[in-house]
């Protein structure tokens, strides 16, 4: 609890500045929307789009000019998910790998705390933040839904936070393993953005490939899809389950590389 | 068995490889509990590298360690709650304030407040209200140490303790370790300083090229009474002339000769008497001397 408690106050300032960026984005988009889901033009440029590009906003396209669609184009399925993987890849990149190359490791460990609830009590922590931040998100797009007069499903659009935020925390838990393996943090954490952006640019190619149906089903991307959501009026719970098999096998690899490490050669 | 029978720290063929590169080899040793134990070597020489296996930072390639007769692997967390530790090298928290951080360490400890952390403060005269990056390395080794000591554990680990404490700091250092031995708690103290060693520990083993090349009582070093007698002589002498009973080492350099006695000095001295002498010292060898003929091989 310690260790959860102080990594959370050490990592607030960030994380704040963070959720305040978010929260302003998810709000001005929704006070924008009244005047972009008005424009006939922004419709046929969409229906005109090169077919990656639609790839990009999502596996099943809907209306672009209704405030689920809007906000899918704009972000969920881009902005809210480029901000939150940074975010993760940042976060979940410097767990381990952060105090293991400032050394604070060698007396942390001096003391009973075991590598297995040292690593639970972070990642704990950064799970905190993420829904923290999803949370912020949230909030910004629903007063700015109240301030436009519209209304919305409130259900769908806490299920599109839900499997975003357990995608990010898919992702924190390949950083953590990154981190538990490499002594220097910038090497956990620029691998952790390979990966992820990666993962991302493969979910582009593979949605639009149309000779391999198959390939989609091998990036992360594939099974967080706001569009998917809104468009089927209920979340996917079969994508849920993969992201949340991937979180856990990631999470407890973590465990069991750490607790068999040499910390500090 | 009880638990006070077993030894406060015992390693049988103790071995730790980095790929090819050694750390130690085939480490025998033993430190009863009470004891004030020295761990002498060089820097490379494996004492670090043995002192994380007890930690369990790191993990033998062969042979075992046991602190308190707990397998330091297998009961990690046991053997670390009784513990305290100085490292040689370590970070800091540096955004926390001097007070945060002992909290912080005193409460993973199980404590709301340690027994000895405001006797220790006002030992080395910390001051814990300021935030930890504006310290000085000495003061953060002087935190470092009292995080170590304030939850008055039965086995102090010291890495190079007394690196960056000023000389009335190191005294005090001293002192305390006197104090906690008196309160009959273990010390083990790795260390190259030798004169440190020499007073404040009951037996020493040193370590050479990640073997424990020799163990002494710190007593019995004393007991040998052996003398360093350093002369410079007007001209060159032959140093055979010095090969006699109770001479344990004759070292020439030039016109000087350095002699190491057990006994027999009238005879040393008549025969320096024959020839003309420009200087000449007397004193007490030192663990550094015995330490030297280790390395001198």
């Amino acid at each position: 609890m310690r260790i959860y408690l102080r990594y959370l106050k050490s990592e607030r300032i960030g994380s704040l500045l963070f959720a305040i960026g978010l929260f302003g984005f998810g709000y001005i988009l929704v006070a924008m929307y009244p005047s972009f889901g008005k424009l006939q033009a922004l419709k046929d440029y969409f229906e005109v789009m090169p077919v990656f590009l639609k790839a990009l906003l999502g596996d099943e396209i809907i209306d672009f000019t209704t405030l689920k669609g809007f906000m899918t184009v704009e972000f969920f399925n881009t902005t809210w998910l480029y901000i939150m993987g940074v975010f993760s890849c940042l976060q979940a990149g410097s767990l381990v790998a952060e105090e293991t190359e400032k050394k604070t490791l060698e007396i942390l460990f001096s003391t009973a705390v075991s590598r297995t609830g040292y690593i639970i009590s972070k990642f704990a922590a950064f799970l905190t933040l993420l829904v923290f931040l999803s949370i912020a998100s949230f909030v910004g797009i629903y007063l700015g839904v109240w301030q436009i007069g519209e209304q919305i499903d409130e259900v769908l659009f806490f299920y599109v936070f839900l499997s975003g935020t357990i995608c990010m925390a898919a992702i924190g838990s390949i950083g953590l393993l990154f981190s538990c393996v490499f002594n220097e943090q910038r090497r956990a954490i620029s691998l952790t953005m390979i990966v992820f952006f990666s993962l991302y640019i493969f979910n582009l190619f593979a949605t639009f490939l149309e000779q391999y149906p198959m390939l989609k089903f091998f990036t992360l991307f594939h099974y967080y899809d706001a569009s998917k959501i809104f468009k089927r009026q209920a979340i996917c719970w079969p994508d849920i389950g993969i992201l949340f098999a991937v979180f856990t096998i990631m999470f407890i690899s973590s465990i069991f590389t750490f607790r068999r490490k040499d910390i500090y050669i | 068995m009880n638990e006070s029978d077993y030894a406060a720290i015992q390693t049988s063929g103790l071995t730790k490889y980095y790929g090819s590169s050694l750390g130690v080899l085939d480490l025998d040793l033993s430190v009863k509990q009470g004891e004030n134990f020295g761990f002498l070597g060089p820097n490379g020489s494996g004492k670090t590298t043995t002192i994380r296996i007890f930690l369990d930072f790191i993990r033998a390639s062969a042979g075992r360690a046991r602190v308190f007769g707990l397998d330091s692997h297998l009961h990690s967390s046991k053997i670390r709650a009784r513990i305290g530790y100085v490292p040689g090298e370590y970070g800091i928290y540096e955004e926390m304030r001097g007070f945060e951080y002992l909290r912080f360490f005193g409460a993973l400890r199980g404590y709301q407040k340690t027994p000895l952390r405001d006797r220790l403060i006002e030992i080395f005269g910390l001051d814990i209200s300021k935030r930890i990056k504006s310290y000085s390395h000495g003061t953060k080794q002087k935190l470092a140490i009292v995080q170590a000591f304030m939850h008055d554990p039965e086995l102090l680990i010291l890495d190079e303790p007394t690196i960056g404490l000023d000389p009335l700091m190191q005294q005090r250092f001293y002192e305390l370790l006197v104090e906690t031995k008196d309160r009959g708690k273990t010390i083990f103290l790795s260390s190259h300083i030798l004169s440190e060693v020499e007073k404040v520990c009951d037996r020493v083993g040193i370590l050479k090229e990640g073997k424990l090349v020799a163990t002494h009582e710190i007593s019995e070093i004393k007991k040998l009474r052996l003398k360093s007698i350093e002369i410079s002589f007007k001209q060159e002498v032959d140093e055979s002339i010095f090969r006699l009973n109770g001479v344990r080492k004759v070292e020439k350099d030039g016109n000087t000769i350095q002699l190491w006695v057990d006994s027999n000095i009238n005879s040393i001295l008549r025969v320096i008497s024959e020839h003309p002498v420009e200087n000449m010292s007397f004193r007490d060898a030192s663990l550094e001397d015995i330490f030297m003929e280790y390395y001198s091989e």
